[in-house]
């Protein structure tokens, strides 16, 4: 199903583009539920057994299983089925975005009162040059750096891409992980919470409303974007400010922010920018602050073939630095940029969206960290859950 | 961004280039042109869904009241059971009509 957005930049749909949207989400519901169930199911009954009898063992890591997968039909069958629905989400929401240009521009007038934009940021290549998740143009588009039509594209995108298992406004992982934190730790007050590489502010939001006293930053280098973005917050009745700005150089004093959260933000990064980035989380966290990643769950905990399956992104969803992101020990990237091992953080969250708020309380109580292997991270219809990763900031430095 | 360019750009640096066509694409059939050819089969596809809903509109509104206008299919939209049925419809257009690639019972 298409989600409808809720905010005043909702676009009339023809009956033609609701069609197109409509089969393409549920072309994506078909490949990632029953091709990808039918993928799992000749890795076990045919390719790692074929696997097996050559080579005495079973695959080692998602590359082996990669390899063997990929002279199967299935595989062949799912990987161009994927990458087709995935180009055709973003086709089909573009000539729609260039129908509602005015309205973008009307919609504008309140959100830019709320966007501190600074002309100095560059975006860098790594935005600029690949066309992330084969969305064209990427965030930053190829027109004028301030056009609003890739955060529009993005956020009508997501409308199609989601299936409806992402929340109604898209914002299921802030939702989740900020329930998670504000229940785990009811006598944390954080009063400044920063959200770096925001995109569109699906995931910022929910802060304001865990922690409505708090005062919450978006941050993102693309200008368009956090336009698009403080246009629908304000839309929404949500007070949040949207700021543009490197996360590799944070525009903000040294302790001078309570949480830094990031939602699908590193595994777009190189591992050096992340070596920037952490650098600069530490700097501007207060002491007893909390440094928090919504991410992929990694390899190091996980199987074979569940590493496999979430690292295809790397190489046909145009991710380039999925994988060695997802190579990475979570513990050992916090514990590089100073981070205390006895401070380290980490959990599963149940969808607030998909399990019910209720949900996230009985997985506190139970203490579940494990990363369960078919579900989590992953958009299905048989459950879904978020990784959480962090560190806290020493009291004292 | 031209394809090639996306392709070189856009993927990891230690991906095996067997995994890519010559236009830098990802190809995952013997013949490049293939994985062309079901991107193509794909969309022809969603067309006829597009007729499929289409069709469905002028039939559903002629039957209530024996004629048609642009603005009674736009409405159609907005109706819930509408949805819901096509919805349906479309889980059951796709296992037809996609169902051969997916593998056998
Ligand atoms: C996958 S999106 C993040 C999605 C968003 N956090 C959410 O949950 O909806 C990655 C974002 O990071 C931004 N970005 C990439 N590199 C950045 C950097 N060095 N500093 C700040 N933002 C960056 C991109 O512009 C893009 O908007």
């Amino acid at each position: 199903m298409v989600v409808e957005l809720k905010h005043a930049m909702k676009p009339e749909l023809g009956a033609e583009d609701a069609a197109r949207q409509r089969f393409v989400s549920g072309l994506r519901g078909f490949v990632l539920s029953d091709l990808a169930g039918d993928l799992r199911r000749v890795y076990d009954e045919r390719v790692a057994p074929r696997f097996e009898s050559t080579h005495g063992r079973a695959p080692a890591d998602g590359d082996e299983v990669h390899q063997a997968m990929r002279v199967d039909p299935t595989f062949k069958a799912y990987s161009s089925l994927r990458v087709t629905a995935q180009k055709m989400v973003w086709d089909s929401v573009a000539p729609v975005v260039e129908r509602h240009r005015g309205l973008l521009e009307a919609a504008a007038v309140a959100g830019d009162a709320k966007v501190k934009l600074d002309p100095a940021v560059q975006v860098p290549r790594s935005v600029s040059a690949v066309d992330v998740h084969l969305m064209p143009g990427s965030y930053s588009g190829k027109g004028a750096p301030e056009d609003m039509a890739p955060g529009a594209v993005y956020d009508q995108g997501f409308a199609v891409f989601s299936m409806g298992l992402m929340g109604d406004e898209f914002n299921d992982i802030g939702r989740s992980m900020a329930r998670y934190i504000s229940r785990k730790f009811p006598d944390f007050k954080p009063q400044r919470i920063l959200d770096l590489g925001c995109t569109i502010g699906h995931n910022t939001l929910p802060w304001k409303e865990a922690y409505p006293d708090a005062e919450v930053v978006g941050a993102d280098v693309v200008a368009g974007c956090l336009r698009y973005g403080s246009a629908r917050a304000v839309s929404r009745g949500v007070d949040v400010e949207f700021r543009q700005m490197n996360a590799e150089s944070i525009d903000l004093p040294d302790a001078s922010v309570d949480v830094v959260f990031t939602s699908m933000f590193l595994h777009e990064l190189s591992l050096k920018s992340i070596g920037r980035v952490f650098a600069e989380i530490r700097r501007v966290l207060r002491p007893g602050g909390l440094m928090l990643h919504m991410e992929l769950p990694p390899n190091t905990q996980m199987g074979a073939f569940e590493g496999f399956y979430l690292d295809w992104d790397c190489y046909y969803n145009a991710e380039p630095f999925y994988k060695a992101f997802r190579d990475q020990e979570p513990r050992d990237l916090c514990r590089k940029a100073g981070f205390r091992d006895d401070h380290y953080l980490q959990f599963v969250v149940p969808s607030v969206w998909n399990h019910g708020e209720a949900a996230v309380e009985t997985a506190i109580a139970a203490e579940g960290h494990e990363v369960n292997k078919a579900t989590t991270g992953r958009l299905s219809h048989g459950g879904i859950e978020w990784f959480g990763f962090g560190a806290w900031r020493e009291a004292q430095s | 961004m031209s394809a090639a360019e996306l392709g070189s750009s856009g993927i990891p640096a230690d991906a095996p280039r067997g995994y890519y066509g010559p236009d830098g694409q990802p190809q995952f059939f013997v013949d490049p042109a293939m994985d062309r050819f079901s991107a193509v089969l794909v969309k022809l596809v969603q067309e006829v869904w597009v007729l499929t809903e289409r069709v469905d509109a002028i039939e559903r509104v002629a039957a209530a009241k024996g004629s048609v206008t642009a603005a009674e299919v736009a409405a159609l939209l907005a109706d819930p059971a509408v949805s819901a049925a096509r919805e349906a419809a479309l889980a059951q257009f796709i296992g037809r009509t996609l169902g051969p690639l997916r593998e056998p019972a």
